[in-house]
């Protein structure tokens, strides 16, 4: 009752508050957007192409070349050197995998067996997939891709294009690769 | 051309969705705002449930199938037309006030925010993970098989990280823009995703309208564009905006419905809260809120009108949610699969971890940085409009929200991921869902404000 009596009473006050608080954040968030950092600023680097943002889309660019090069057989993923067992390579494995699964669909990347659960790059290690020749050409793999790095920091994803009836699976008949 | 393919889709979405509302309020007018608002959001949700059911039958999403839904779509309107049910559109308002002009402002920041999301979405292919990983991934499947016989990817355990088993309602969007291009191009794709996810603003807007004027309602959609997590998550071809603009719909009908009793906004509630179920497994929990508070308050009010309307509103989200339930019953779950980990017993055992997330949840609420001062505004409204809270549409909208925080707690309590890893990655996305309840209570708090020294006036005249 005490609290009626006096909102009541003052009632146009509290509307100008309220409409100097919604104003307030409206402008406080406009001026957030105007900070070098916020996420304006950042679209319109990608925007306008901006040399950061190229930097960033470089690693998309290169899967995807790879993916043309994988040509129309399905794809195997092979571990080698430290990725085998570094975890520090774990989130980069994942984004290899993920993106490059997307990138291939229909056609498809192998990194286990397909009962295998396979949540993130630490799922890829540990399964060591190692598939029989007989399993590849079943599957139709055409191409090994190895993501590897050959000293305990750096990662390095090499492309090995496998022959469709070459005599080892991963026996480099070409290849490229990159950083 | 693709671009041009694209907006033809897009323009298609719309002519659905306007039928749709013509179908629901017969004759009636409607304003701008619900034509490009309203009508949309209903397209998409309309569409993306009939390329479902499409593709359930043996069709993939392809340009013969949105041309016989293009046919019917056009068929339907001529009906219309010839009977006068079609919804005429009010282009100019009768109830302009003098003071509406200084709209302009609100509307110059809102569109400059939208153009700079859509601008940053068409600028580059699908960069962010989930977007690839989970949404891109299952488009480019129902782009290329039906669902008729399930296609090897949704059983194959190896794609386990991108979620085998979530809704296909964004997936088969962009899928249907993908056969209306006649290829597979995620950037232009991205207008889908743009598209969508800007719909929340005038979504907001309609719910705002209710019960404010222009000018504040305006200002409040405006902060909600202006948002830097809007910015993070606007266009990136993920489906937390698209969740967030349909269950802003569902819970905009869903009070109306507790307020005013009339089936149109039943009718509403219930598509947009299918369309939320559809669009990501959040949407399930949070729309059988809807209907648990739509029974609740049935109950309270002891009306039977509101009693039907409880049990029409189950048994629609049932009858029109029924394939989807049905055809994704034998998925195979993620290791997260958060609706089984909350209806076991299991959950008791971890609640103790709500100490550690409600403070973090909390804690995120004040990251100026993320949501600028939106949930200190919303705070200080619901304080000067506390008048509200006799509003059963207000209480209701309360406990919705209340309920909504509390799930998204128990789930994170639930899941098998590290929280000090999962939650600064996920809670902002998570609580962007919230930002439809939270922005209609401060409007409709604000409604209020005031509200005893007008009656006062009105009394003495």
């Amino acid at each position: 009752m005490i609290l009626n009596r006096f909102i009541s009473a003052d009632g146009r006050s509290f509307q100008y508050a309220a409409w100097v608080i919604v104003l307030l954040v409206l402008v406080h968030l406009c001026w957030l957007q105007l900070r070098p950092e916020s996420e304006l600023h950042q679209i319109y680097a990608f925007a306008t192409q901006s040399t950061a943002s190229r930097a960033a889309l470089m690693p998309y660019e290169q899967l995807a070349r790879f993916t043309d090069q994988a040509g129309n057989g399905n794809v195997l993923l092979k571990l080698a050197g430290y990725a085998k067992t570094n975890p520090i390579v774990e989130n980069s494995l994942s984004f290899v995998y993920y993106r490059t699964s997307y990138a291939l669909y229909p056609r498809r990347m192998y990194v286990a067996p397909a009962d295998q659960v396979i949540n993130n790059g630490r799922d890829i290690m540990q399964v060591e997939f190692n598939p029989s020749l007989q399993w590849l050409q079943e599957h139709d793999v055409r191409s090994v891709f190895t993501f590897g790095n050959d000293n305990a920091g750096g990662e390095t994803l090499r492309l090995e294009i496998r022959p469709p009836c070459d005599g080892q699976a991963g026996m480099p008949a070409a290849k490229s690769g990159g950083n | 051309m693709a671009f041009l393919a694209c907006c033809l889709y897009l323009l298609l979405i719309v002519l659905v969705g306007y039928t749709l509302l013509s179908a629901i309020h017969c004759s009636s007018r409607m304003t701008i705002v619900q034509l490009i608002g309203l009508g949309p959001a209903v397209g998409a949700g309309t569409m993306g449930l009939l390329l479902f059911w499409a593709s359930l039958i043996g069709f993939a999403p392809s340009r013969k199938v949105l041309a016989i839904i293009g046919v019917l779509t056009l068929a339907c309107l001529l009906v219309m037309e010839r009977k006068k049910r079609l919804a005429q559109v009010r282009v100019w308002p009768a109830d302009w006030e003098k003071g509406d002009w200084w709209i302009v402002v609100p509307l110059v920041v809102t569109l400059a925010g939208l153009a700079m999301i859509a601008a940053g979405a068409l600028s580059a292919p699908l960069v962010e993970w989930d977007a690839f990983a989970i949404w891109g991934f299952k488009a480019k499947v129902l782009t290329h098989e039906a669902l008729r016989l399930t296609p090897a990817y949704f059983h194959d355990l190896t794609l386990s990280y991108s979620h085998l088993d979530y809704p296909l309602m964004v997936p088969f969007l962009t899928a249907g823009a993908y056969a209306a291009m006649g290829t597979v191009d995620d950037q232009t794709g991205k207008l889908v995703s743009v598209f969508l996810d800007v719909l929340v603003v005038p979504m907001v807007y309609l719910g705002l309208r209710w019960k404010l004027r222009r000018l504040p309602a305006a200002c409040l959609s405006a902060i909600v564009t202006m948002l830097p997590v809007m910015f993070r998550s606007g266009g990136v071809g993920c489906a937390d905006l698209p969740l967030t603009m349909f269950y802003a719909g569902s819970i905009f009908y869903v009070a109306r419905w507790i307020d005013r009793q009339q089936w149109q906004d039943l009718i509403l509630a219930i598509l947009f809260s299918v369309f939320a179920a559809f669009t990501k497994n959040e949407g399930t929990v949070l729309v059988l809120m809807n209907g648990a508070v739509i029974l609740g308050f049935g109950l309270w009010g002891g009306r039977r009108r509101a009693w039907v309307g409880a049990a029409a509103f189950f048994m629609g989200l049932l009858a029109i949610d029924a394939a989807w339930l049905i055809w994704s019953r034998s998925l195979p779950r993620t290791h997260e699969d958060y609706g089984s980990k909350l209806l076991s017993s299991a959950l008791v055992t971890h609640l103790p971890k709500l100490k550690e997330i409600i403070p973090a949840m909390l804690v995120q609420t004040t990251e100026f940085h993320v949501w600028g001062l939106l949930w200190i505004m919303a705070g200080v409204l619901a304080l000067l409009g506390w008048r509200a809270l006799a509003r059963p549409y207000v209480l209701a909208l309360w406990i919705l929200l209340g309920l909504h925080l509390m799930s998204y707690a128990l789930a994170y309590s639930v899941t098998p991921w590290d929280l000090n890893v999962l939650m600064p990655m996920t809670v902002d996305r998570l609580l962007l869902h919230t930002v439809p309840a939270v922005i209609f209570l401060a409007g409709w708090h604000w409604a209020e404000v005031g509200t005893a020294r007008r009656i006062a006036e009105s009394a003495r005249r």
